[in-house]
Order: C-alpha cells, then sequence, then structure tokens
C-alpha cells in the first residue's frame, strides 16, 4: 500500500535498538569516529573522550536512530556535535566568500616551488600531521569538516552532504576551497623555510 | 586548455565537471611545465591524505563506553534514599498521586471535552502508528490482546476513507483504539472506545459533530462502542460558513 504524504510522520518506527544490539552496531565504527575526533582535536586524550561523550549520548538517544543501516552517520553527527559544544564553536553555514586572491597566489606560488628541488623538499616536511592539523583546525568550521571526512575516505559526497546537512554541491566546493586555503597555507610555510637566510655582517670595532 | 586554465583547474579540481578535468590532464601531458605544478601539487595531496587518514584507536575504546554506560544505569549507593525514605516516600507518591489524578472523576462528561481530546491526539506529532494495515491481518485482535475490547472498525465505503494502520491510546483516562485513515493524502484520525465510558447520553442513530477552528469532531455509537472521528475541514466549507 501507498503511503501518503502526511504518514511519514506515523508510520511505525522500528524497534528501538537492545543494549547488545547498539554495542555491538556502534562498536565498529569506533575506528572511524576515534579518527574523526583526533583530526578534530587534535591530540590522543582529548579524541578518546570525545569519542566516549560520543557513545554514551549515541547510547542514551539510541530509541531516535530510525533506519540501523545509517548508524555510521548518526555517530559521525552526534560526534561533530559534541565536538562543537566542547569547543564552543558554532557551525558555519554561510561561506560564500570566494577568496580569489588566494588561488592566484597558490598557484603561482606553487608554480615557484615547483622548479626548485630545495622548496619540494620542504613542502613535504612541512606537511606533517601535528602541521596539517595545526592548519586544519584553523579554517572555519564548515571546511573543516568536509575535509576530514573527505580524507577520511570512508564516506560518499552525498553522504558528506546528508551528515551535514548542505546540497552535495556545496560540499565540492567547500572541498575545493578548503583544500585551497590548506595548501596555500603549506606553500607559505614552505616557502619561508626554505628561503635562504640573510646574513648581515655587522661591522666590527677597530 | 592553457596554463592559466590548468592552474585555475588545479586549484579548484574537487569542484570541476568531468570535461574540465579531461581537458586538464590533456594538457599536462603535453606542458613539462603544468605536469611539474601538478605532480607537486599531488605531493601535497598525499601528505594531507597520509596526515588525516585512519588513526588506529586505542584498544578497548567502545569497550569502556559500555562499561561507562552499564555503570550509569546502576543505582548507586549514594543516591538510594535513606530508611525514613523508604517507608514515607511510597505513601508520599501515592497520595500526591491521588491529590494530582484523580482516577475515580470520569471527565468524558460531555461531547466538547472528548472532542478536545480526540483533538489533541489527533494534533500530536510524536504518535506513530504501531502497526500499518499491511502488516496486521486482524485489527480486531490486535487490538482486543491490548485494550481488552473489541473493536469494531468502522464501514468508511461511502466516504471512501483508506484504512492505514492504528496504535492504542487514550481519550483523557480511558483506553481506546486509534485508527488512521487516509481522504485523498489528509489524515483523518478515529477513535473507538467502549460506549460505556461516556459519562452522558448518546442516541443510537444520531451523529454529533462539533466544529473546531480548523478541524470537525464527528461523534457516534455503533453498537457497543463509540467511533469519534477528526479531520480537517475543508477549506471551501471553512471559507463559506
Amino acid at each position: 500500500m501507498k503511503l501518503p504524504g502526511f504518514a511519514a510522520k506515523i508510520v511505525p518506527r522500528i524497534k528501538s535498538l537492545s543494549p547488545q544490539e547498539f554495542w555491538h552496531l556502534a562498536g565498529r565504527h569506533e575506528g572511524l569516529l576515534y579518527s574523526s575526533a583526533f583530526q578534530y582535536t587534535g591530540n590522543r586524550f582529548d579524541a578518546e573522550d570525545l569519542v566516549q561523550e560520543t557513545f554514551l549520548a549515541a547510547f542514551r538517544s539510541r530509541h531516535q536512530l530510525r533506519d540501523r543501516g545509517k548508524m555510521k552517520s548518526w555517530l559521525f553527527i552526534i560526534l561533530r556535535n559534541n565536538y562543537l559544544k566542547r569547543a564552543g564553536r558554532k557551525p558555519n553555514r554561510t561561506q560564500n566568500e570566494y577568496d580569489d586572491r588566494i588561488e592566484y597566489d597558490y598557484a603561482e606560488d606553487l608554480a615557484a616551488m615547483a622548479g626548485q628541488e630545495d622548496a619540494l623538499q620542504a613542502l613535504e616536511r612541512k606537511a606533517t600531521a601535528e602541521n596539517v592539523h595545526r592548519q586544519l583546525s584553523a579554517l572555519p568550521e564548515s571546511y573543516q569538516s568536509v575535509l576530514i571526512l573527505y580524507y577520511l575516505k570512508e564516506f560518499t559526497y552525498q553522504e558528506i552532504a546528508d551528515m551535514l546537512e548542505i546540497p552535495i554541491g556545496t560540499v565540492m566546493s567547500r572541498l575545493a576551497r578548503g583544500k585551497q586555503r590548506l595548501k596555500a597555507a603549506f606553500i607559505k610555510k614552505a616557502a619561508r623555510a626554505a628561503a635562504p637566510k640573510k646574513i648581515i655582517p655587522l661591522a666590527r670595532k677597530g | 586548455m592553457d596554463c592559466n586554465g590548468f592552474k585555475r583547474w588545479l586549484i579548484s579540481r574537487d569542484d570541476c565537471e568531468g570535461n574540465l578535468t579531461r581537458q586538464a590532464h590533456k594538457h599536462r601531458e603535453d606542458c613539462p611545465d603544468c605536469n611539474q605544478l601538478y605532480t607537486a601539487d599531488e605531493g601535497l595531496e598525499q601528505a594531507f591524505s597520509n596526515s588525516m587518514r585512519m588513526t588506529p584507536p586505542p584498544s578497548g575504546l567502545a569497550r569502556r563506553a559500555r562499561q561507562r554506560a552499564e555503570a550509569e544505569a546502576r543505582p548507586t549507593g549514594a543516591k538510594r534514599p535513606g530508611w525514613l525514605w523508604k517507608g514515607f516516600a511510597p505513601a508520599l507518591a501515592i497520595g500526591l498521586l491521588l491529590v494530582v489524578w484523580n482516577p475515580w472523576a470520569n471527565p468524558l462528561t460531555s461531547l466538547e471535552t472528548i472532542g478536545n481530546f480526540a483533538l489533541a491526539n489527533h494534533s500530536r506529532t510524536d504518535m506513530t502508528m504501531a502497526f500499518t494495515a499491511d502488516e496486521i491481518p486482524d485489527p480486531q485482535e490486535w487490538f482486543y490482546q491490548r485494550l481488552n475490547f473489541r473493536v469494531a472498525m468502522p464501514n468508511f465505503s461511502q466516504r471512501q476513507l483508506t484504512f492505514l494502520g492504528g496504535r492504542e491510546c487514550t481519550i483523557g483516562p480511558k483506553k481506546a483504539a486509534y485508527l488512521y485513515y487516509d481522504d485523498n493524502g489528509k489524515r483523518v484520525s478515529v477513535f473507538v472506545m467502549p460506549a460505556r465510558q461516556i459519562k452522558f447520553p448518546l442516541q443510537a442513530e444520531r451523529r454529533y459533530r462539533i466544529d473546531a477552528i480548523q478541524y470537525s469532531v464527528e461523534l457516534w455509537k455503533m453498537d457497543a462502542m463509540v467511533c469519534i472521528l477528526v479531520q480537517e475541514l475543508n477549506p471551501d466549507t471553512l471559507s463559506t460558513t
């Protein structure tokens, strides 16, 4: 029987997950949650706390999960909300500005660097996990979340869009702009590191 | 695509369509400078990918969360009431309950009161169906097991309402069967309960009706049962009355 539109709100809810079922299903995603939490917080202790909070919050509200197949996305949403609450940040939803200057600088700087072996090596040395996290956390949350989800390689663009409640086109543009900002920051750091140190000889007395 | 176009593609390649990407790759195959640029960018991309890949969690992370959840669920000694409360609290609770909710009083004494209760149920957004018409072949039996009375299913073939499903509910303090119907995409709620629960005389062949701002409530007797139907008023009817 085809249900009318209004019936979406009144169709029977699936039976709430039992504690055993919940832990069985949720436990599978501890790696994903921990990795995301690690990217958000930048250290293992806070990441562990954040994941534990996420599991507890999800367990308490497990009756709200209507589709068991969406456990992974649902857990991530809770984790992100917990992180935003902890960090006192609000999800940025309106990042429409497009900084063309960064785009130009990046391409030019990369072109300049691509010809220098030292500069490229400096770039690779700078791109450590710690530095990546530092630059990532400096980005607006709207870019941060998209980049984290993208690089975990666990979600499709559509799943990322659903989780962050944004259109798929916005996911793609935020990804492009987020990467652009991240890369531009690294290029600048590497360029500074590779620049020859100017030594100004001091005049000796006598 | 020229070198400038390639540079523009390079920085926004995640937001570019497939055709542009094909052109960019074609260009870099022919242009060593742009190919070098691409290689440098890929190196950075790879470094990000390595830095943000899955990090193995500490062992037993989910297990520890589970233990915390189980510990929270257990009552702790500190939270238990003292010996004085053990004797006094149940009596106090029962006393309060009797004051606040008088079980002997039946408020179903007027059409308006019943209509209000039915309308409140109809308006609630959290009252989901316990079963759909497809799932339960014998709704009467389903309700009998839960409500202890045989629910007579009203016949709406004249009104062309489609039965969707049902659930238990209450009309005031009394249990009732809640039947969901579809009327051309609009929800119609029908509540069925024993007529003896209604404390005012109902004539057997009469249909009672009250119109609220947006809804109409109809009530009629069907053998030993009472049916209460709530539906949205037709906008055309609203404008003419």
